[in-house]
């Protein structure tokens, strides 16, 4: 079992910063739920996890066990056994998934998988994601759906077997059916790694064992809690944190005219 | 190296593969296609292409390009009768400090003709990568097709890329299209695929591989794993 601690980590992106001093550890025999408004930081946290150049660390520290993470490049922090499912895959053309994914898996290994030995992991991978076998050799994510693209991330956490899986908004454009390949699969997964699974919706979070649940507001964590919690934000929204004493970041006056009110009314109006 | 001169004529369908030339002549006509595939590994500087497409004929050009040199290439394939049609692919990879020109020209001298160019770069370390050409649509060449495809992956800061196709066009009733796309690496694909594991140039590698590769599968098996060297060399 290894520990991921998260202390007092401050986060900008181009120079707005978005994680403002965030404290939260969890190790990989649990599964955790992050939940919170939107642009709050809970993609942020997870993107500076795994390295993303594009968000700045302005300060405080990730530390995997004994190792300072933010000291490591992406692909060394991969080859910890960390893992993120994005949010939006990237289609990278002319590369093909399979040949992708055995270097990905040659990556993380001292000397080369076998080809048979890499066929029959591949195979098991599609068989289990409901995939057709044929996709392994399209190109990586080019002309994927939605789903396709989502399922195809969790296929390349079963083929890497990381410690530690970050999912963002996995369960988004998913069909109902591949909603429930997915979570069965994170479900029986589950024994075997730690999990942090960013969703805005209950019902992935119904379908999976969650352990620790965590509302991430305004670049901190605003409450900490079990599985009830989740249940009651589904219902009843953020709004009640507010009464906590809870502080939400300024939201930034929203234009009151859009398509469907008479721009010329609202003009008059404000007269 | 003189003049290659290649003629099919007569419903003739050939496959040709050239490693070897600088200065091409060609002639497909009457009913006749010609698949041609040029993979340039030599430090020939200056090359020509002309090539005249004839009635209900077809031309099709795959060219890979890896010689480690500067190249001055240029090109003009006329398409002088009804039914000529044209396809052109070219990849290229610089490195170091080569200069590499390419002028890919095309003119539909009557209606019906097709042109379809897609010119793919890689520019490396501080070479520079030139696409330019011009396709010229006659007056009077109605229901003409003419695509021209640019683009170029500048690797490293000090690398340059032009892509600067022109459309000319003398006629109204015709498919005209152009485009061109100078940029960097992706950063998004950089870290999804570090993500996974791959270091930084193997993540380059593979991105690099996965835009150049897709010519390189319509050559015989040697020649493949000549590119695929080829490539690795210069990475």
């Amino acid at each position: 079992m290894s520990k991921l601690k998260i202390n007092d980590l401050h986060v900008a992106v181009k120079e707005k910063e978005i994680l403002k001093g965030l404290t939260i550890e969890f190790s990989t025999d649990e599964t955790v739920a992050l939940l919170g408004p939107n642009g709050n930081g809970k993609s942020t946290l997870l993107q500076t996890i795994m390295g993303n150049p594009n968000y700045e660390v302005v300060s405080g520290s990730i530390y995997y066990d004994d190792k300072d993470v933010l000291k490591l490049t992406t692909d060394e922090r991969s080859k910890l056994g960390i893992f993120l499912g994005m949010q939006y895959p990237s289609e990278v053309p002319g590369v093909n998934n399979s040949d992708f994914l055995k270097a990905a898996l040659n990556a993380h290994r001292e000397k080369p998988v076998s080809l048979f030995e890499f066929y029959k992991l591949l195979n098991n991978a599609y068989q289990e994601m409901h995939i057709p076998f044929e996709m392994s050799t399209r190109n990586l994510n080019e002309g994927f759906s939605g789903g396709e693209k989502k399922k195809n991330e969790i296929l390349q956490m079963l083929v890497l077997n990381p410690d530690l899986v970050m999912l963002d908004e996995i369960d988004s454009g998913l069909d109902v059916d591949a909603i429930q390949v997915v979570a069965s699969t994170i479900k029986k997964e589950q024994a075997n790694r730690g999990f942090l699974i960013v969703s805005h919706y209950a019902k992935l979070y119904e379908l999976i064992n969650i352990d620790k649940v965590y509302v991430l507001v305004n670049g901190k964590v605003a409450k900490t809690g079990d599985k009830s919690l989740i249940k009651k934000i589904d219902q009843e929204g953020y709004e009640w944190l507010k009464d906590e004493g809870i502080e939400f970041p300024n939201e930034e006056k929203m234009n009151t005219t859009s398509i469907g009110t008479c721009a010329t009314k609202e003009v008059l109006k404000g007269k | 190296m003189n003049e290659q001169k290649i003629i099919v004529n007569n419903k003739e369908n050939k496959v040709i593969e050239l490693t070897d030339f600088c200065d091409l002549n060609i002639e497909v006509l009457n009913g006749s296609t010609l698949t041609l595939k040029l993979a340039n590994f030599s430090k020939n500087e200056k090359m020509k292409f002309t090539a005249n497409v004839g009635k209900d004929s077809t031309l099709a050009v795959i060219f890979a390009d890896f010689a480690q040199s500067n190249i001055t290439f240029k090109s003009q394939v006329n398409l002088i009768e009804k039914g000529a049609n044209c396809t052109w692919h070219l990849a290229t990879l610089s490195n170091a400090k080569f200069e590499k020109k390419f002028d890919v020209s095309f003119i539909h001298e009557v209606g019906e003709t097709t042109a379809l160019m897609d010119n793919y770069g890689v520019a490396k370390d501080e070479s520079n990568i030139v696409f330019s050409g011009v396709n010229y649509i006659k007056n009077g060449s109605k229901k003409s097709n003419t695509k021209q495809n640019a683009k170029i992956i500048v690797f490293d800061k000090d690398a340059k890329g032009t892509a600067s196709p022109i459309l000319k066009i003398d006629e109204n009733d015709v498919q005209a299209s152009h485009g061109a796309v100078v940029g960097q690496l992706n950063s998004d694909h950089m870290f999804y695929l570090m993500s996974r594991g791959l270091n930084k140039e193997e993540a380059r590698m593979i991105i690099t591989l996965g835009y150049l590769k897709p010519i390189s599968n319509k050559f015989s098996e040697d020649i493949q794993s000549k590119i695929e060297n080829a490539i690795k060399e210069a990475m």
